[in-house]
């Protein structure tokens, strides 16, 4: 099953007990944290589908009591998501991250071995500028994780059910 | 604390203990490990059961994955030993002070390991700046 991630920007910061009730609302394969006085929770999720973990994910988060209210699409990406996304096979990115096939200077990874990441930023601009390719900045997944980040930031300001005439106009 | 009698069952491996216990380990009531492992708030304790939520030895996580990336930290960001609830202990970047909870026993080590040394990677600017 495909694994989702991407960074839930949380109403209010975090005290010591949301953090046992995050866990405990079946947030044990997330990372909460907190960030200029602003909670946030970095998700890793397995789902079938984007959608699925996302609405898993927030639906969790309701249940221990906080509240998303954006969604923040996640640029360090790993070798894997770097093929999904430039349309290349997992060897073929490998190859060029190594240097061992194409211009070289891929952009240098954080960690090492299976856990190296790679800024999206930086390597998609390295397609281009290397090899004349634009890969996609926005597919489809990214414009779903705007699409639920607008509406979050939306039911923070407006009550749901004005937000659903809204929707339905 | 009420504490109501029963067994005490660790679930993670105590570092003194031989794996031939199922991962269970029986400890007297009120004992002088009962009572250190209270003291530093490692048992959690509920329906007459005891389980020891952290690790005694610091510095150390149950999971090699998570001590891969909190073994070779940037200057900046240190592991801050938490050791209460279901938290291990945080990930702290000391220039601007976010901070990011390690799990004692996340549902996945990989994925949690991976999200850990993002928060790193987004903190390294603080180390180069």
């Amino acid at each position: 099953m495909p694994v989702y991630e991407f960074t839930m920007v949380l109403d209010r910061d975090l005290s010591d007990d949301d953090y046992d009730r995050l866990f405990e609302a079946g947030l044990d394969d997330c990372s909460p944290g907190s960030e200029n006085g602003h909670g946030y929770i970095a998700v890793t999720r397995e789902a079938p589908r984007l959608l699925d973990a996302i609405v898993s994910a927030v639906h969790d988060t309701v249940r221990a009591g906080l509240r998303p209210v954006a969604i923040e699409e996640e640029d360090l990406l790993t070798l894997g998501q770097i093929a999904e996304r430039s349309g290349r096979t997992h060897e073929s990115v490998r190859l060029l991250a190594a240097g061992r096939r194409g211009p070289g200077g891929f952009p240098a990874a954080v960690g090492a071995g299976n856990a190296s990441l790679y800024s999206w930023a930086a390597v998609s601009d390295w397609f281009a500028e290397k090899l004349g390719v634009v890969v996609q900045p926005h597919d489809a997944n990214a414009r779903l994780l705007a699409a639920a980040s607008h509406i979050l930031r939306a039911r923070a300001l407006a009550p749901t059910e004005d937000l659903a005439l809204l929707a339905s106009a | 604390m009420m504490f109501d009698g029963g067994s005490i069952v660790l679930t993670s491996v105590y570092p003194c203990m031989t794996p031939t216990s199922r991962r269970h380990l029986y400890v007297r009531k009120h004992g002088p490990v009962f009572n250190t492992l209270l003291e530093r708030n490692l048992l959690e304790i509920s329906n007459g059961q005891v389980r020891l939520i952290g690790v005694v030895s610091a510095g150390r996580h149950p999971r090699n994955a998570i001590n891969a990336v909190i073994g070779e930290l940037p200057h900046n960001v240190e592991v801050v030993p938490i050791h209460k609830g279901h938290r291990w202990g945080a990930l702290k970047c000391a220039t601007c002070d976010a901070t990011e909870a390690i799990w004692s026993t996340p549902r996945n080590a990989d994925n949690h390991a991976r999200s850990l040394l993002r928060f790193v990677a987004k903190h390294l600017h603080d180390e180069e700046g």
